[in-house]
């Protein structure tokens, strides 16, 4: 499944929500904020959930907003040849990418002893119900793994888009999106 | 463990050639720790297929629209309005001090539901806390239509402690005086940090609490200048 | 029925000024104590009756007690029932539910193992024990707790709040003073501060979730060896300063930094407006 099926299908019939978001861009990009209401709604989850697991979920909210400011900045730029929800779920992941960035920026300069962090941090968690447990085992991953993680597994990318909007190559995010696994299945199974 | 465990994940999504994938499925064949791992890797993989979407605490829009509605002003992430536009009050000032009153003579169980209702509390995302007034007098000015808003609250209260005040210890309004004089302080310190760095959370957050807090001792006060 | 044992007891009494009496209670009921201004101080014992010594102006008031249905009540009023200064030694028994709300009223309570609940304008209360809701509540005046259990709420304006060999829930808020909390038991705690210091020493435990706020003062938290938390701090113009290696998340540029130590099991959010946020370690 890649992004733009995984979208439309989180939409339910995707071809009548494709064409409302059309008019509704269209109505937009001319000025109505009323209309661009009616995509924040149909939206806001898909692009909180991306976010919230991306970066810290204190920022999400946050996030969530410069992402729809961003979004009705952006709309003349919108061709229309792809889904709305595709080129805003690429428009959320792009600002999520950058925000990281710069955090991780900034981390390192506040690194005292990353690897006292490590230790401390091997967690033993017991195999319980799936959800939250699931959740926290994704914010233990490392960045990069994480990164890779959420936007093939949860999000539905395709390796070939991912390396694409992190710079890296196929081979490098299929050993991360490998390592990822293996580590929540650790993480998981204790 | 085998050599393969590496290529479990390719194997997975189909990334495998023909000839690598067989000779995959000879060693798992063979290895049952392998199948083991393939097992959960595939687990971890539906379950990451399966999680929920999540949804924001707080209606996010009212702050995206003041921002791309006023290009002029600086980005405002108005979540605290956000958070006081839900939990909006709509008592009368009378009401108000009967609230306060309950407070006084609320049992312990009570005087806890008020305390934790809200405040970063127990309660994730919402940290506005209304201690002093029962949760059954808090109505959504949508539910009722008739709210006051924070500023109007405060004048009704104030003006109730005006009227009051003789009837109170010196000593008392002392130190209820200096205890607003207090909060007004912190206020007006996060509102000023909340201009400049208007998409701060926690500065919305940290303000709205601060409000909350006047409206409570206030209350506080009205009660006591009215009985 | 309220029984009021007052009249042919005054009688007796007239130009004392002080009262005793000790009249059979329901151990397990109430007793309530509403006295305006005054000193009320309770101890407790394991018989089923209540001893009461007050001291009064006989000019002014006189002591009223009573009871109906499982509660009791204890007061010094004035002739018309107004209420009157007056100081109370109470006995009660211990695991009888306590109420008391003045006005100008030093409150102090030592040996209860019931709910115990609180309310005054100037004075401060003084608390050992206390066993399941306990709610505190003072505008002028220190609140001082130890040894109580069950849930705890406190409220103060002016005037710090101390809590110690406490166990359970905590909900704490003050607006001019200190909070202190010593060897706590908890794993839901609340504190939000205007203008004072915290400072927290207790369980962090996995599950929990502290929430600990001021706007201008200072932060102090001793995080116990093996905790499992995820620490997110928030700051205006603040600092942080912690005695062990932290990896930190978030955009400190924004003052909103958070880090994991051990499993992340529990929650802790701190938060100082203005002033150094200190973690410490065991």
């Amino acid at each position: 499944m890649n992004a733009s099926s995984a979208l439309a299908m989180s939409s339910g019939d995707s071809n009548s929500a494709a064409s409302r978001d059309l008019d509704d861009v269209r109505l937009a990009a001319a000025g109505d904020v009323a209309a661009f209401e009616r995509l924040y709604r149909r939206h806001v989850d898909r692009v909180y959930s991306l976010v919230s697991r991306m970066l810290e979920p204190e920022l999400a909210d946050e996030v969530t907003q410069d992402v729809f400011v961003r979004v009705w900045n952006k709309l003349s730029t919108f061709r229309g040849d792809a889904a709305f929800a595709t080129w805003l779920h690429r428009v959320t992941v792009n600002l999520v990418l950058g925000r990281r960035k710069k955090l991780g920026i900034q981390r390192q300069r506040y690194h005292s002893d990353p690897q006292t962090v490590l230790d401390r941090t091997s967690g033993l968690r017991p195999k319980e119900a799936l959800g939250a447990e699931f959740e926290a085992g994704m914010r233990r991953l490392p960045d990069r793994a994480r990164e890779v993680f959420i936007l093939h597994d949860v999000e539905g990318f395709k390796h070939r888009e991912i390396a694409e909007l992190l710079g890296v190559t196929t081979g490098t995010t299929k050993a991360q999106l490998h390592r990822a696994r293996m580590l929540m299945r650790e993480y998981l199974s204790r | 463990m085998s050599d393969w465990t590496d290529r479990l994940s390719d194997y997975l999504d189909g990334e495998m050639s023909g000839d690598e994938r067989v000779s995959l499925e000879e060693a798992l064949e063979r290895d049952a720790e392998l199948r083991g791992v393939l097992k959960d890797l595939q687990e971890v993989r539906e379950a990451a297929v399966a999680l929920p979407t999540q949804s924001p605490a707080a209606d996010l829009w009212p702050g995206i629209a003041s921002r791309i509605t006023d290009a002029d002003q600086p980005a405002v992430v108005d979540l605290a309005d956000a958070r006081e536009e839900r939990r909006r009050f709509s008592f009368t000032a009378p009401q108000l001090a009967a609230a306060a009153v309950a407070v006084l003579v609320l049992g312990s169980a009570g005087m806890w539901t008020l305390m934790s209702s809200g405040a970063g509390g127990p309660d994730g995302a919402g940290t506005v806390a209304v201690e002093p007034v029962p949760e059954a007098q808090l109505v959504s000015a949508a539910e009722e239509g008739s709210s006051f808003s924070y500023e109007a609250t405060i004048q009704e209260l104030e003006a109730q402690l005006d009227i009051g005040r003789d009837r109170l210890d010196p000593k008392t309004v002392e130190a209820l005086e200096r205890s607003l004089a207090t909060i007004d302080r912190a206020i007006a310190q996060a509102q000023d940090a909340l201009d400049a760095d208007p998409a701060s959370v926690y500065l919305n957050r940290h303000l709205a609490d601060a409000r909350t807090r006047k409206i409570s001792v206030l209350q506080q006060a009205a009660l006591l200048a009215s009985s | 029925m309220i029984a009021h044992v007052t009249a042919a007891m005054l009688a007796a009494l007239a130009p004392a000024q002080q009262a005793d009496t000790t009249f059979a209670v329901d151990a397990g009921g109430r007793l309530e104590v509403n006295q305006l201004e005054g000193v009320v101080n309770v101890t407790t014992w394991d018989q089923a009756e209540m001893r009461v010594v007050a001291a009064f102006d006989e000019d002014e008031g006189r002591l009223d007690v009573g009871s109906s249905g499982g509660n009791a009540q204890v007061s010094v009023k004035g002739e018309w029932g107004e209420p009157v200064y007056g100081e109370l030694d109470i006995t009660m028994p211990r695991g009888m539910a306590l109420e008391i709300a003045g006005v100008s009223l030093e409150v102090g309570i030592d040996g209860s193992a019931g709910d115990v609940t609180v309310s005054t304008v100037e004075g401060s209360i003084g608390l050992v024990g206390g066993s399941g809701n306990v709610a505190l509540s003072a505008v002028e005046g220190e609140v001082t707790v130890s040894r109580a259990s069950g849930k705890i709420a406190i409220s103060a304006v002016d005037g710090g709040v101390s809590v110690s060999q406490s166990e359970g829930a905590i909900a704490l808020t003050a607006v001019d003073g200190d909070v202190m909390l010593e060897v706590i038991t908890s794993d839901n705690v609340s504190v939000n501060v205007v203008d004072g210091d915290i400072a927290y020493e207790g369980t962090i435990a996995d599950g929990g979730r502290y929430v600990l706020s001021t706007h201008d003062g200072d932060l102090d938290v001793l995080i116990p060896d093996g905790a499992n938390a995820r620490i997110s701090i928030d700051t205006f113009s603040g600092e942080l300063d912690t005695d062990f290696p932290v990896e930190l998340e978030g955009d400190f540029g924004k003052k909103r930094i958070s880090f994991t130590v051990g499993t992340g099991k529990a929650l802790v959010e701190l938060s100082a407006f203005d002033g150094t946020i200190s973690l410490r370690q065991e």
